[in-house]
């Protein structure tokens, strides 16, 4: 048998493709990519590092970025206005809120100031909110805004960040930041921590992609993870091994959902700035922080994976298959049409 | 508890499925054609039970037609089973005017697009190209061979029918993949396309209630019991594999078509099924090339 790895290309070796190139020129464009077209309207949602993905598409100008609410200035730059959505159970809740599927029941947390905040969006507005009342008329319009979203995007971005979160006891209500750091809850350990598994974050990815696609089954969903580390952890271990962990279960579960999802795709924004090959070129001196030239080479890549992507060749089953095929109603008169009326 | 069954051609097999595995359930059925109907005129038995139904097994969960199901009842949804790899000659021919069929006694399998006055029947590709393109029924028959199906692409489109399947039930959280692979391992396990065998839905509905209200220690015994549920797609027309399609997959296959029980059951060699399918197409009215997907491939295949 010959060598096997003789017919690959460049991209594939280390030497090539990362040792030999200068910083800039290490490119790791995915494999499995789409183009981006002029009639996609993308929309994004995730951690921190996901504004800095907003922020670009936003300004892109070749699609159309969906926002679905007003974004003022200082809110996040996401296509409504969730702030930042760390864990796949957190957008899987939302989702089913938006839907009237379940009913977070501890969200109105005071401030010291007395005024209140949306405990699942808690740093959306700077100046909270004078009453409860206030609170849930914009968090109904809000939801009405994440259905929107769910129904006209073309392609969903979508950034992990953690593992980590705190949750309700009462009902699993998972928070995307800790009680305390900006308001407290009512009751006293009324939240625990949660660091989800590997199979628990596979699991509640699979929720919202399956969703999704109930919703709006031509809508493509873009995943990255984000490369910031966590500013702490909760568990027992090093930050620094506790971040490891977290990235590598999100890292993993965007693995799993990309090779059980034809219409799933991974961007590897974690890997272009953490990866050792930069040795920390793209963070800032806290080591933690992305430098803008480090969000500007993610989107250097980005725009290079999705503006060049070859236009899908048709296969042959697309060309054999009608997709109309799915919702013709048999009208077989042997065939059994009720049962019990 | 109380339990509505609406979906396509599966209706009977999952509603007499969940009355064989939870006899103390009061399950009922209808196809989505009847629930529409139901719905349209005000079928107050149907309405009452989805209203007080806890549970809604469906192949459109979000679909209008169920507002009045229960806010805080359970939608188990179970996708439309489709798998064209073993008859990827086969596909729904839209027309207009009066039905017409390949087998042309107006019973097999008639469909109808919903919404639409056009009827939809399931003919051979190559048979309906070589129709528009004038050829006679000897040469049309003659084009039934394993270098036409390599022209038009028919050995190629396993890969992307069975990632299909497992995507779009994927999507309902039903992994399919052990069960196809168990299927295709067991032959022919179609009648046509979008009409499995009853093993097909007793594994999809086993699948779909496991771990939800079977326990994986009892999904031996739920097995045994979804086999005894009858095959209601049994006397529904059959499609052969090709020959040389089945000997790819494993089996052997024929060119032997069997028309449904209400036209006689009676079955069709090729010759038979392509001078049906002529007399049924010349009498069709209102359609063209543009109505058959992969006509361009198809012709070039005839052609050469």
């Amino acid at each position: 048998m010959k060598n096997p790895y003789a017919a690959k290309a460049p991209q594939h070796f280390w030497k090539k493709a990362v040792g030999e190139p200068g910083l800039a020129d290490i490119r790791p464009i995915p494999a499995k990519r789409f183009a981006l077209g002029q009639d996609d309207v993308v929309a994004t949602a995730g951690s921190c590092f996901a504004q800095h993905v907003s922020a670009h598409i936003k300004t892109r100008g070749q699609v159309r970025f969906l926002e679905a609410e007003e974004i003022g200035p200082g809110q996040p730059p996401f296509s409504a206005l969730y702030g930042n959505i760390y864990t796949p159970r957190q957008l899987v809740q939302l989702v089913a809120e938006a839907y009237g599927e379940r009913q977070p029941a501890d969200i109105a947390w005071r401030r010291p100031d007395g005024r209140f905040i949306d405990a699942l969006r808690p740093s959306v507005f700077a100046d909270g909110f004078p009453d409860i009342e206030a609170l849930h008329a914009a968090r109904r319009a809000h939801l009405a805004a994440v259905r929107a979203i769910m129904a006209e995007c073309t392609v969903f971005v979508f950034t992990l960040g953690l593992t980590e979160a705190w949750e309700a006891v009462a009902d699993g209500t998972v928070y995307p930041l800790a009680p305390g750091v900006m308001a407290e809850p009512e009751a006293a350990n009324s939240c625990v921590f949660r660091n989800f598994t590997y199979e628990e974050a596979r699991d509640d990815l699979d929720t919202f992609i399956a969703r999704l696609a109930r919703v709006n089954p031509q809508a493509r969903v873009l995943l990255t993870v984000s490369p910031v580390p966590l500013t702490a952890t909760y568990t027992d271990d090093h930050v620094l091994v506790a971040t490891a962990h977290s990235k590598a279960i999100l890292r993993a579960v965007c693995s799993a959902a990309t090779a059980r999802h034809a219409h799933v795709y991974y961007f590897p924004s974690y890997e272009i700035i953490s990866g050792h090959h930069a040795a920390g070129a793209w963070f800032a001196d806290n080591l933690r922080s992305v430098k803008p030239e480090g969000v500007a080479q993610v989107m250097s890549v980005f725009e290079e994976t999705y503006a060049t992507a070859p236009a899908p060749k048709p296969s042959t089953a697309s060309r054999l298959f009608s997709d109309d095929d799915e919702n013709v109603i048999c009208d077989d008169a042997e065939i059994v049409k009720t049962l019990g009326f | 508890m109380k339990v509505l069954v609406v979906t396509n051609c599966a209706t009977a097999a999952y509603t007499e499925g969940l009355r064989a595995l939870f006899p103390e359930w009061d399950v009922k059925g209808a196809d989505l054609a009847a629930t529409r109907k139901f719905i349209r005129e005000r079928n107050q038995a149907f309405l009452d039970h989805m209203a007080s139904s806890a549970m809604l097994v469906a192949s459109l969960p979000d679909d209008p037609m169920f507002d009045t199901f229960a806010a805080d009842g359970t939608k188990l949804f179970i996708p439309n089973f489709l798998f064209r790899a073993y008859h990827p000659d086969s596909f729904y021919l839209h027309t207009g005017g009066a039905a017409s069929h390949a087998m042309d006694d107006g019973t097999d399998t008639p469909t109808a697009r919903e919404g639409g006055r056009r009827q939809a029947r399931l003919h051979s590709r190559i048979t309906v190209t070589a129709f528009l393109l004038g050829m006679s029924a000897e040469e049309t028959a003659a084009a039934f061979n394993g270098r036409t199906y390599e022209k038009i692409g028919y050995f190629s489109v396993f890969e992307s029918e069975r990632d299909k399947l497992l995507g779009r039930f994927g999507q309902a959280g039903i992994d399919l993949a052990p069960e196809l692979e168990r299927w295709t391992e067991s032959g022919d396990f179609l009648y046509t396309f979008n009409h499995p065998k009853a093993v097909v839905f007793s594994d999809i509905l086993l699948k779909a209630l496991t771990g939800r209200f079977i326990a994986p220690a009892g999904i031996a015994a739920a097995g045994e019991t979804l086999a005894q549920v009858p095959d209601f797609l049994a006397g529904s027309p059959r499609w052969p594999v090709y020959p040389e399609i089945a000997a790819r997959l494993g089996f052997e296959g024929s060119l032997l078509w069997r028309t449904g029980r209400g036209a006689g059951g009676r079955s069709l060699p090729l010759a038979e099924f392509i001078a049906e399918s002529f007399a049924s197409l010349s009498g069709a009215a209102g359609f063209t090339a543009d109505d058959v997907p992969g006509f361009a491939d198809c012709a070039a295949a005839l052609r050469s």
